[in-house]
């Protein structure tokens, strides 16, 4: 790139030299031995259990079933909502 | 044609009505339209109704919907049509002759309506406040400050406006009051009539345009798209006995959910359009339980429906289709988060955690009344966190709420305890919450399918993403006041929601 399409700022400002990268004071911000940090954890205890097993619900359960079901009835219902107001004009 | 010179007169500010003088309403309606216009009767029948004393006419109102009318079609036409419009106030109280104070009129401030120089379709923007009937319903509204010769009001409304005849119909009227009540409640952007009309020229047309012979149902859709709404659509039940076997899909289920949203939903009927705005736990001759209510822009505000199913004038024959306003990033909507919620719901009663909790409890009382229902609405996740406290819902649940990660709007369907909701009692036993965003429910099992379940004691929060899943056992459950925002602030009265046969 030969030239910059915009002008460039270079008062006083914009001239003062930056400290090497290697100077400059850094922390560490993993780290909670100085009680900088203080982690705020979930409410609840832990479990490897899902919520589908813990009510017992299957892929063959009958509550699915149902869910299924009415989800494409809803579904069908939209598809006809299309189609049922081809010849209707709102005035 | 109006003359422009009655319309304008002098250099009066404005003008004082004394509306306790017989036969003052009559001269008003007059005044400003021919042959009894009906949204113009409606709201002055709301305001005489409200004991509306004095009514303050300002002569030269600039009104940004009348200029857009003006501009996109009247302007066009040989006769002049005047630039300004009238804008009537309703005062409860006696208007001082120097305007002085007006502020502290506040409490009999009624509202007002925007007349157009246009006798034969004059209401313009409108805001009155509800008739009193409403006053325990789950209504859509907004507050509106109102600048009156340099004092403030204040008017709480679901805005309304009536069509033209040529520029604005039915349907584009709509969907100016929809997108005028989603751009206070929402921070959607407000649309002029002649930006409605623009946007409605997408979809298959009907007709001619301009004057407009009316839209065609793709039209709505299309301006309801392109104006920053994302609407579905539902065919609605032909028949009462049709409405029982629809499950999620009943009209009055529909209805009650959207409006608890503050999303009001426009219906349909093969030539007109209208907004349901209220509803109210009061048997009418279509349900038992529940009555809505309409703005219909060619018949006046706060309108009750005795029966969607028998209704007395051809214009509502029949409820065709319901146009649900929902917003761009609420990918899920009402009929599914509540077939979910009701999934994991029967999921629990047939599950060990069901025996001795409340949902158990209530679903053993003989009365079906007295058992247990769902409410589901639509809510910022943000105020969902916020009223947790103030609802009573217990410390630690509410902890686990608060730092669980959730979309911007979520879908709550409360698990809700008829009995007390009809003692006006705190009546929720638990919650499911889903993230508007999803909308892939096969299979059920899906880890974040949910994002949180709690009914009774038990309480399950699924990690999001790959975060582990917590599950809480709450050691005592007592009932807690309704997160819909709508019951907090404007019911007076919990509603029944009718409720979806398992």
């Amino acid at each position: 790139m030969d030239a910059l399409p915009v002008h460039l700022h270079t008062g006083a400002w914009g001239m003062m030299p930056m400290p090497p990268l290697t100077d400059m004071e850094t922390t560490d911000m993993s780290t909670s031995d100085s009680g900088f940090d203080r982690s705020i954890s979930p409410v609840g205890d832990q479990t490897d259990v899902s919520l589908s097993q813990i009510l017992g619900l299957s892929q063959d359960d009958a509550t699915l079933s149902q869910l299924h079901e009415e989800l494409a009835e809803i579904r069908d219902n939209e598809r006809e909502a299309e189609k049922a107001v081809a010849n209707i004009r709102l005035n | 044609m109006i003359n422009l010179r009655d319309w304008s007169v002098g250099d009066q500010p404005a003008v004082i009505y004394d509306m306790t003088v017989p036969g003052a309403w009559v001269q008003l309606r007059q005044f400003y339209a021919h042959r009894g216009n009906r949204p113009l009767g409606r709201i002055l029948e709301i305001a005489e109704n409200h004991g509306v004393v004095s009514v303050l006419v300002e002569r030269r109102y600039v009104d940004a919907d009348w200029r857009s009318q003006l501009a996109r079609f009247y302007n066009g036409t040989l006769r002049r049509f005047p630039s300004v419009c009238h804008r009537m106030h309703f005062f409860g109280a006696p208007v001082p002759d120097d305007l002085s104070q007006l502020d502290a009129l506040q409490s009999s401030y009624h509202g007002y309506t925007i007349l157009r120089p246009f006798p034969i379709a004059p209401v313009g923007r409108t805001m009155i406040r509800p008739p009193a009937e409403l006053a325990d319903a789950v209504r859509c509204e907004t507050t509106e400050e109102v600048d009156v010769f340099g004092y403030r009001l204040k008017i709480t409304a679901m805005p309304f406006i009536s069509q033209d005849t040529q520029l604005l119909r039915c349907a584009h009227a709509a969907v100016w009051m929809v997108l005028r009540h989603a751009s206070a409640t929402y921070g959607l952007p407000q649309a002029l009539p002649h930006t409605i009309f623009e946007a409605a020229l997408g979809g298959v047309m009907a007709g001619r345009q301009l004057p407009n012979d009316g839209l065609s149902p793709y039209q709505l859709m299309a301006a309801m798209e392109s104006l920053g709404l994302s609407p579905t659509s539902k065919n609605l039940p032909q028949s009462s006995e049709d409405e029982q076997a629809s499950r999620s899909l009943r009209l009055y289920g529909m209805a009650c959910r959207y409006i608890n949203s503050a999303l009001p939903p426009i219906v349909i009927s093969n030539t007109h359009a209208w907004v349901l705005v209220a509803y109210r736990r009061a048997a009418s001759a279509g349900n038992t339980k529940i009555q809505l209510w309409r703005h219909d822009d060619a018949r006046g505000p706060y309108l009750p429906v005795d029966d969607p199913w028998a209704e007395p004038e051809d214009a509502h024959q029949p409820w065709t289709a319901m146009y649900l306003p929902l917003l761009p990033k609420v990918y899920l909507d009402a009929e599914r988060a509540e077939t979910v919620g009701r999934s994991f719901l029967n999921a629990f009663r047939n599950s060990a955690l069901y025996s001795g909790s409340t949902v158990q409890a209530a679903d053993n009382r003989t009365n079906e009344d007295e058992q247990c229902t769902v409410r589901t609405f639509l809510m910022t996740s943000t105020k969902f966190k916020q009223t947790l406290a103030q609802r009573g819902v217990p410390g630690e649940l509410a902890a686990a709420y608060r730092r669980t990660p959730m979309s911007r709007y979520i879908w709550v369907v409360e698990i809700v305890d008829r009995l007390s909701r009809s003692n006006k009692q705190a009546d929720v036993l638990g919650e499911i919450i889903l993230d508007s965003t999803l909308t892939q429910f096969e299979p059920l099992s899906d880890p974040n399918c949910a994002l949180a379940v709690h009914i009774g004691t038990f309480a399950f929060i699924p990690g999001i993403d790959q975060s582990p899943h917590r599950q809480l056992n709450l050691p005592h459950m007592s009932a807690y006041l309704s997160a819909c925002p709508l019951l907090a602030v404007g019911a007076g009265e919990e509603p029944d929601e009718p409720s979806t046969p398992d």
